[in-house]
């Protein structure tokens, strides 16, 4: 089954924590969000979005809660929690150094 | 916080679904309303809006699911779920069902019985305090390595006082006293004790006491300690028996102490209900052997806390030196060595590779039911292929697929499972009547908790290893390919059929390997029992006696007694020929003796050549058809007025008279040195046991040395029962107080003395015997299903006209392919496993080329059956009924 892979499930999970680390978002405005900053590049659809999503919540790292959306539907708002922040801290560190690390190797070798 | 968090979180997932649903429900109804917005502020229709918005959900269903599985709330949910539809589906396929579960009991029942077995006798420490601190203290012979020799009390006395590493020492002996009571006489299993023996074991004794000193000591009145068992036996546990006497031997014994029920003494089998004092004045022995240093005792130990058995094997070698100088002249001053082994080794001993071999055996059967098993649950697989295509296309995932069809393997195993310890429980008791005292604790073995969770194991075991294959296999991207293809009738992919192929491959070899290992021991038994024990066993009836030393102190009172029971005996008219002996052949005991024969250098006790010796009447080598090769037997004229006189076996004459005449010659014990005349030798007799080499035996006339303890031999034409009843009257007419335990035909006797491999015989053969049944059903069921699955072939074949035989050998071919192959990595494998069986074996090699081929024709006979079933079958296609299938 299509699966993401470990490398672009973790993408999609920094994106999304990284996103969020602002303010609560839902879904969609999630998924908005990374497709505007990345300038169109990267757009998550929604088969990977939920998934993703249901589970940061259920390891902790995210908390949901239903709040009253910009056309004043109901709507399931995500944020970070304190550990997720921590967490988030920590795999950004790990993404800058794995980076950097890919761009020498394309860089030198 | 995080777990609370997250335990709350799957909490909810799991008890409120529906709410967790609809909730997911209107986040995605969201997700796509405000897709749907900003599609028609892009500027599209609204129709155009919609379709592009709910084109990116793709299948909405699929990814709920995993949204689902990302909240594991389905991992706990599925499995009841799971377990629910699993039962459903088993109860529908009622046939395979039970033919599955079978084979699993047939496995997990055999090994659970066994694992009890090897549980009592190799895993479960003994029943004693700190069992790892207790030895076995024994002697090794030096000339001839035979171990666990019986240690002299005057070397127990100076292991007791010299050892430092040890905390107590103790022996026992074991007697067989009489008991006589209002009930008829009887024999009773009872030891002697040295005074520390059971605070080596650690046993307290739950009522009354242990023995006093002044019960210990030189001439002390009798006590007796008594098992929990024999107390509620003879006495109906009446707490009034401290201090009543039992009538042992004719002399009274009072009883001061019970033992706990929990009490156990696997050293012994049978083991002993009454424990009495004083291990120095043996009845079997005079003073004067006990004295200079005659083996009888057997030795137990507490080490120290913190010491080691090599450090007390060390001391022991310095109390043997010590031993040599203070006591040269002793029998056992030179010849043997002290060993120490961990008590628990010796009394497993050599049996260990028995019961590991008998382990192997029952692991091989449980296999092999395993692999047929994995063959059925693919044959099956092919009917579910719709059903498990459709649940991929509704969004299963491959792993939710394979969990729900390992759920029904296990639910197969535990059915299997509960069936086979319901089938061990009984199979227990059976064992220990057909072969009591084979194994060590065999009595203790008993389907337990330890036992029940090695059975729960292995149903978890063997459920994932027969049902992760096929259900891996099942769910496997190929199988959806053929599925696809599949729709137009072709038979399974040719993936699963090389599986199939390889697993029936593999139950054939694990088979030849099993059939092989009992083909070997078979012919092993058979060369065993086949071997000439020097006698006739044919209607031959034993009776063991011992005289009470009380009321029989004289020995001229016992030969009196033997002499004159013989004689009455003789006196019924069917009986031909009796004798009395001190040692039955093939029975246990024995008692060697140094002696010195005409025309060697004697050096004296302990230096001298030793012999078996025996006491036997007239009469004795004529009842037992001992062959005579020169001279003549005993007479009734052998008396001690007359020459004193012995009879030697063959193995001796030829010995220290290579080349001569021994008749006329001279032998004399080294202890006295009275010289008796050789009147006669005789052929060799099997003593130990059929498979060892004869002893040097040397035979005296009890008329001239009376035993106390003799054995009665009885050749008549009479039935069995009978004879019984008349020898019995005439003994109690004789002494009416006299009891006789363990009457048996010498052919008894000799069954007993094989009773350890002949049950590794049985074991081996029956699991064989299911192996061989096993693959058979498994390599019938590969070819049933080919035949079936290759339907249009042979009737496409039939139709460009093959003939019967041509379709019947395409399809043995290809049976016998399988059954090959198997057989040849099964040669493999067992040149390399019977190799462990070799020390089991007597008289035929481990790699005996005639055991492997006969255990290879048996195996192909068997397949070749197996295929020609299915094989005829395919002859009877119809052509235009198998093609209209398409």
């Amino acid at each position: 089954m299509s699966k993401p892979t470990d490398l672009v499930q973790g993408t999609v999970d920094l994106l999304i924590l990284k996103t969020i680390a602002l303010e609560p978002m839902h879904g969609w405005a999630i998924a908005q969000r990374i497709r505007q900053v990345s300038k169109d590049v990267l757009q998550i659809n929604q088969g990977a979005l939920y998934p993703a999503l249901h589970r940061l919540e259920q390891q902790g790292w995210i908390e949901a809660e239903w709040g009253e959306s910009e056309n004043s539907r109901r709507a399931k708002y995500y944020s970070l929690t304190k550990d997720g922040r921590k967490y988030l801290l920590r795999e950004e560190a790990n993404w800058d150094r794995l980076s950097a690390a890919i761009g020498l190797v394309l860089k030198k070798a | 916080m995080r777990w609370v968090r997250k335990t709350r979180l799957l909490l909810r997932s799991l008890f409120r679904k529906s709410a967790v649903d609809a909730e997911l429900n209107e986040e995605l109804r969201f997700h796509v309303e405000r897709e749907i917005a900003r599609n028609e502020a892009s500027g599209m229709s609204k129709e155009e809006a919609r379709r592009a918005a709910l084109a990116g959900f793709g299948g909405a269903e699929k990814f709920k699911e995993e949204c689902r599985d990302a909240r594991r709330v389905n991992l706990l949910q599925d499995l009841v779920q799971d377990l629910r539809y699993g039962l459903r589906v088993l109860r529908r396929s009622l046939g395979f069902t039970t033919v599955a579960m079978l084979t699993l009991a047939l496995g997990i029942g055999a090994n659970t019985a066994i694992f009890s077995v090897v549980s009592a006798a190799l895993l479960r420490p003994l029943p004693y305090p700190e069992p790892n601190r207790l030895l076995a203290i024994a002697q090794t012979d030096r000339t001839t390595g035979t171990t666990g020799v019986p240690v002299s009390f005057t070397k127990f006395s100076a292991i007791s006082e010299q050892s430092k590493t040890l905390e107590s020492v103790a022996t026992v002996y074991y007697d067989s006293p009489s008991l006589v009571s209002d009930r008829e006489p009887e024999v009773l299993n009872a030891a002697r004790v040295s005074s520390d023996f059971f605070r080596v074991l650690g046993v307290p004794i739950a009522r009354g006491r242990s023995f006093l000193p002044e019960e210990e000591a030189p001439g002390g009145a009798d006590a007796a300690v008594i098992t929990d068992a024999f107390w509620y036996d003879h006495f109906a546990g009446d707490p009034q028996i401290l201090g009543k006497a039992l009538l042992l031997d004719g002399k009274s014994a009072i009883v001061v102490g019970i033992l706990p029920a929990s009490f156990r003494f696997p050293l012994q089998f049978p083991e002993p209900v009454v424990w009495l004092p004083r291990v120095f004045d043996p009845t079997f022995l005079r003073p004067e052997q006990v004295h200079s240093g005659a083996g009888y005792l057997n030795m137990i130990a507490r080490l120290r806390p913190g010491e080691t058995v090599s450090r007390t094997q060390a001391e022991l070698a310095t109390i043997d030196a010590t031993y040599r100088e203070l006591f040269g002249s002793y029998v056992d001053a030179t010849r043997y060595a002290l060993t120490a082994t961990p008590l628990e080794e010796s009394l497993v001993g050599p049996l260990r590779v028995q019961l590991l071999v008998l382990f192997a055996a029952v692991g091989f059967v449980l296999l092999i039911a395993c692999t047929n098993v994995a063959n059925l649950l693919l044959a099956r697989a092919t009917s579910r292929y719709h059903e498990i295509g459709i649940r991929k296309a509704l969004g299963a995932s491959r792993a939710r697929l394979v969990r729900q069809l390992l759920s029904e393997s296990l639910l197969l195993a535990l059915g299997g499972g509960i069936l086979g310890v319901g089938l061990a429980a009984p199979m227990l008791p059976a064992l220990r009547t057909i072969s009591p005292g084979t194994v060590p604790r065999l009595a203790e073995a008993r389907v337990d908790m330890g036992v029940l969770l090695f059975s729960v194991a292995l149903c978890g075991l063997t459920g994932v290893l027969f049902g992760l294959m096929p259900s891996l296999w099942i769910t496997s991207n190929e199988l959806l390919e053929t599925l696809k293809e599949g729709s137009r009738g072709s038979s399974e992919g040719g993936g699963g059929r090389r599986f199939r192929s390889s697993l029936v491959v593999a139950e054939i070899g694990m088979a030849l390997v099993l059939l092989t290992c009992a083909g070997l021991l078979i012919d092993s038994f058979a060369r065993l029992i086949r071997v000439n024990p020097g006698f006739t066993s044919r209607n031959v009836m034993t009776f063991p006696m011992t005289l009470p030393p009380e009321r029989y102190q004289q020995p001229r009172q016992w030969e009196a007694f033997y002499r004159q029971l013989l004689e009455a005996v003789r006196a019924i008219p069917q009986v031909h020929a009796a004798g009395v002996t001190s040692y039955l052949p093939l029975a246990a005991g024995g008692s060697f003796g140094f002696f010195c024969p005409e025309g060697a250098a004697c050096r004296g006790l302990g230096r001298d050549p030793v012999a078996a010796l025996r006491q036997v009447s007239p009469g004795y080598f004529e009842t037992i058809q001992v062959s005579l090769l020169r001279g003549r037997f005993f007479t009734d004229d052998d008396t001690t007025e007359n020459q004193l006189v012995a009879i030697v076996n063959e193995t001796l004459a030829k010995r220290y008279w290579p080349g001569q005449n021994p008749i006329g010659k001279h032998v004399a014990n080294s202890r006295d040195m009275i010289q008796r005349e050789i009147v006669g030798v005789v052929g060799d007799t099997k003593f130990r046991g059929l498979g060892l080499a004869s002893l040097e035996e040397l035979y005296v006339p009890m008329t001239q040395i009376p035993a106390r303890a003799m054995t009665m031999v009885v050749r008549s034409n009479a039935a069995a029962l009978p004879l019984v009843a008349a020898v019995r009257a005439r003994i109690a007419e004789a002494d009416r107080d006299l009891p006789v335990a363990g009457i048996a035909s010498m052919e008894e006797v000799i069954s007993t003395s094989v009773a350890q491999p002949r049950m590794l015989m049985q074991f081996v053969g029956v699991f064989a015997g299911f192996a061989l049944l096993l693959a058979a059903i498994g390599i019938y069921g590969v070819m049933a299903y080919t035949v079936t699955a290759r339907r249009q072939e042979m009737g496409i074949r039939v139709a460009l006209g093959a003939g019967h035989t041509e379709i019947l050998r395409l399809i043995l071919m290809q049976g016998m392919r399988m059954t090959l192959t198997g057989v040849v990595l099964g040669v493999a494998a067992a040149l390399a496993l019977t190799r462990l069986l070799a020390g089991l074996l007597f008289g035929v090699r481990a790699a005996d080329p005639v055991i492997f081929a006969a255990a290879a024709i048996v195996l192909v006979a068997a397949a070749f059956v197996a295929c020609y079933l299915p094989a005829r079958r395919a002859t009877r296609v119809d052509p235009i009924v198998a093609l209209r299938y398409e």
